[in-house]
């Protein structure tokens, strides 16, 4: 049970820094758009960016 | 049948506009939708089809030469500098609002789109308040074009600046994520301290260690969570008020300062974990509540935004562009053809037609003379007179209406009050009656009565009563959402449930606000010299491919795409129509009077117009302003609901329309009303005991829109009108607005359903706290409970019908 006298103080300071680092995300204004990049993923525009697609490197 | 126009999904009534995609013919419902679709193939982006929602609103009519010279005076120095910033590394930087954006692949392509052009650097587009940040250099790229760019897709851009409503916003938002995130970790890792504590088998020295750490991550929890609550509360005391807030933040601090104390003096229960959970899902209601309501908000800028930002003032016999804020009373300045007035004032030279929908609400232009008033933000229409400055700025007519809907939203609140009514007797008796029990127990057993009056405390604490409105409220706005109806105002939905009324602008509203072709009839005259629908329509919009008044757009819409005849000596004549000639002979377009010799008896018709050769009649040309094609099944829906029907328009024609009898309208048709008198006509039916719920789109509706209990705009409404109202319809299907209302009746059943809840189980949960039977642990197992099924009964209003 002594563990706990590590543990405890240990999981505080995670605690702290997760804490640190939420409050520094939302400072950045990295909840701002919620939407736009669940959906920006999903498009497939990138066909320039796969090596072999000779399509692309004739646009090119 | 009508296929779905291949760019929006509305159904295309035209065949004319066709395009060939892929090797398939696709129909468009629009020129606007047509020139959009013809720009994004070109620039190859037709993956956008692939990934965009067809449900969406039509484009915007394709960018006319006398847009790019609007748009041109974005290039100027001193109009950048209201909006521009110039960034060290020499790009400049500017946010800009865009309109018509309705999916995920818009996004896309106005990005894809941006990037395309020279001296783009960054294009960032922000879905949910739909803003785009853009950085270009200015060396490579005319701001102008990136407009036009942006135009010639079908969405409309305007600059945008922040103002301090819109600053705010964005951090109260940040400060509820904040908020929720500290009582989420805190929750969390008091629970698992929780369960430690709870299970019991752990010696004396460690359950002590472990209260001390619950009790550091709770204090932050206490802190920045509930902080606002007891503020809030502070104020409601210090005016003398309860709220809510006040027993949230009793039973919050109360259950806290027990348990520190608890915690200091090593004996008692400690509820940290009751604490934080209680604060997280209090915080989560709310700040799902205020999301849902700003999602999408209307953008911010009035009138006076949408007024040109220069104009030409005549120095001598010159003109020269000037900023609008340095003209002073007694200027004259030169307003063209197309271009907004951005002043009051009278005219003194030339003669013309002014567009003043936006102030009035009628669509028939207004004739001037010199001496005749000109208002400012109304249109000229047809050929450059010179105005001189009567009144500028505040005392300009556009913010006179400003003033009127101020006042009108001033008397707002008292309304809202009344709601606030029912929670504070709540909070009163709880209060009393905890205050009484404490004492009670003070008399019977000293010990036990600070326990017992913190069981109390939490057992009635209003969780789930304070729970109960919000998530419901947050729920069904989220659904409404779904379906196209904003709501921008927490109070929406409950008074929409108590509506007996709705009213209905007319023009823009129930109709579609712009002209169209609806009939072309040959005369025998005509018939006999070959002349064929089509070339009768060409030879029209020949002659009118000048003008900017909405009849001409109605004939150049009609005959988009095909040649026209060449038509020389083109010119306006106001309230009458156009004249021109080609080689052999002279044309006219306009009213029977002006355009033929002789004038048939039913000349006389509304939206009538005729073409003649020599003063001899080629054509009957019937144009309309339509009615919407959602807005019959819509008042019938209202109507089954038992709502009553009106029409209160700004048209002078005191007779029904004709094309609205049809309708399932019963209730009042007002013609020939002024924005007061709207206003005036919502005052004398609630003075009769009727709910009214307002629908309307111009800026003379935004006064009524902001005094009626409930009011919507159409999201192709004017900036005022929609930030007057208290919910926006985004895709213009009318038939929105029944199942809005069915949404907040079901939505009034369940907050009623979760408050009649929370009582019943105050009711029998206080009795058995009073006598000491229910310790505060289990009283907030019986609260958490009781909140959950709260929240469980209100996510039932993701399914609307």
């Amino acid at each position: 049970m002594d563990i706990l006298r590590l543990l405890l103080p240990v999981s505080a300071l995670l605690l702290l820094i997760g804490g640190g680092l939420f409050w520094w995300t939302v400072r950045s204004g990295q909840y701002d758009d919620l939407d736009s990049p669940a959906h920006r993923i999903l498009f497939d525009d990138d066909d320039d960016m796969i090596p072999n697609d000779h399509k692309s490197k004739r646009d090119r | 049948m009508t296929q779905p126009c291949f760019h929006c999904g509305l159904p295309a009534f035209d065949e004319r506009f066709q395009l060939e995609v892929g090797g398939d013919a696709k129909v468009f419902c629009c020129v606007g939708c047509l020139a959009a679709a013809q720009t994004i193939l070109d620039a190859g982006l037709g993956e956008y089809y692939r990934f965009h929602d067809p449900d969406q609103t039509p484009a915007a009519p394709p960018v006319s030469d006398r847009d790019r010279e609007q748009l041109a005076l974005y290039d100027r120095d001193d109009v950048q500098s209201e909006f521009v910033q110039r960034l060290d590394s020499g790009d400049c930087q500017a946010t800009l609002m865009i309109d018509g954006v309705s999916c995920a692949a818009c996004s896309w392509l106005i990005e894809k789109r941006l990037y395309q052009q020279a001296g783009v650097a960054e294009a960032r587009f922000n879905q949910t308040t739909h803003r785009l940040l853009l950085r270009w250099k200015p060396g490579d790229a005319a701001l102008s074009t990136l407009f036009v760019a942006l135009h010639s897709l079908g969405y409309r851009a305007q600059p945008y600046q922040a103002d301090a409503e819109e600053a705010l916003r964005q951090k109260t938002g940040r400060r509820y994520l904040l908020r929720l995130g500290v009582a989420g970790i805190g929750m969390m890792q008091a629970m698992m301290n929780a369960v430690a504590l709870y299970s019991g088998s752990i010696e004396a020295t460690y359950v002590h260690w472990l209260r001390w750490t619950s009790l550091f991550i709770t204090l932050p929890v206490v802190i920045i969570g509930a902080g606002p609550y007891f503020t809030a509360a502070w104020r409601a005391l210090k005016s003398r008020s309860l709220s809510m807030d006040v027993s949230v933040s009793l039973a919050i601090g109360g259950a806290f300062a027990a348990s520190v104390w608890a915690t200091v003096t090593r004996q008692g229960e400690v509820y940290f974990e009751s604490v934080s959970m209680f604060t997280f899902f209090l915080v989560l209601g709310r700040f799902l509540e205020f999301r849902a309501r700003t999602s999408v908000h209307a953008s911010s800028n009035a009138l006076a935004r949408q007024l040109p930002p220069t104009c030409r003032v005549r120095v001598g016999d010159d003109y020269q562009q000037r900023p609008v804020r340095d003209l002073v009373v007694g200027d004259v300045i030169q307003v063209r053809a197309g271009e907004l007035c951005p002043v009051d004032g009278r005219l003194v030279h030339g003669a013309s037609e002014f567009d003043e929908s936006r102030l009035t609400g009628e669509v028939a232009p207004q004739p001037k003379a010199p001496g005749g008033n000109v208002l400012a933000g109304t249109t000229n229409l047809s050929q450059a007179v010179d105005i001189e400055v009567e009144r500028l700025g505040a005392d300009s007519s556009a913010s006179a209406l400003t003033q009127l809907l101020e006042r009108a939203s001033s008397e707002k609140p008292r309304l809202a009050e009344l709601a606030d009514r029912g929670a504070r007797h709540f909070v009163l008796s709880t209060l009393l009656i905890t205050a009484l029990i404490g004492l009670a127990w003070l008399w019977i057993e000293p010990d036990r009565a600070f326990w017992i009056v913190i069981s109390v405390l939490v057992v009635t604490c209003p969780c789930a009563l304070s729970l109960a409105t919000p998530t419901v409220l947050a729920q069904a706005t989220q659904s409404l959402a779904k379906e196209g109806l904003i709501v921008t105002r927490g109070h929406t939905l409950e008074r929409l449930a108590d509506i007996t009324d709705i009213a209905f602008d007319k023009t823009g509203t129930l109709t579609e606000g712009r002209f169209r072709l609806i009939e072309t009839e040959l005369t025998r005259t005509a018939q006999d010299t070959g002349l064929t629908n089509d070339s009768a329509l060409r030879l029209a919009a020949a002659l009118e491919a000048d003008s900017d008044h909405p009849l001409a757009r109605a004939f150049r819409d009609a005959a988009q795409g095909l040649p026209l005849p060449a038509i020389d000596d083109r010119t306006l004549h106001p309230s009458a129509g156009v004249s021109g000639r080609d080689a052999q002979s002279a044309y006219r377009l306009g009213t029977a009077q002006f355009a033929l010799t002789e004038s048939p008896a039913d000349a006389q018709q509304p939206g009538t117009l005729w073409l003649s050769r020599d003063g001899v009649a080629l054509a009957r040309f019937q144009l309309a302003d339509e009615i919407r094609s959602t807005a019959a099944t819509a008042l019938q829906q209202l109507s089954a609901l038992g709502l009553r029907c009106h029409v209160l328009t700004g048209d002078p024609n005191p007779q029904t329309d004709t094309r609205l009898t049809a309708l399932a309208l019963n209730g009042d048709y007002h013609a020939n009303l002024s924005a007061a008198d709207k206003l005036n006509w919502l005052h004398e039916q609630q003075a009769h005991g009727r709910h009214i719920a307002m629908v309307g789109d111009g800026i003379n509706d935004a006064p009524v829109l902001a005094g009626a209990p409930v009011s919507i705009a159409l999201a192709s409404g004017t900036d005022l009108a929609k930030q007057a109202s208290d919910a926006l319809l985004l895709n213009d299907q009318l038939t929105v607005l029944a199942s809005a209302i069915r949404a907040a009746r079901k939505t009034r059943r369940v907050i009623r359903q979760n408050l009649w809840w929370a009582l019943v189980y105050n009711g029998v949960a206080l009795p058995l706290a009073a006598l000491g039977w229910v310790t505060p642990w289990q009283a907030a197992i019986g609260m958490s409970a009781s909140s959950l099924l709260v929240v469980l009964n209100a996510l039932r209003l993701r399914r609307l019908n």
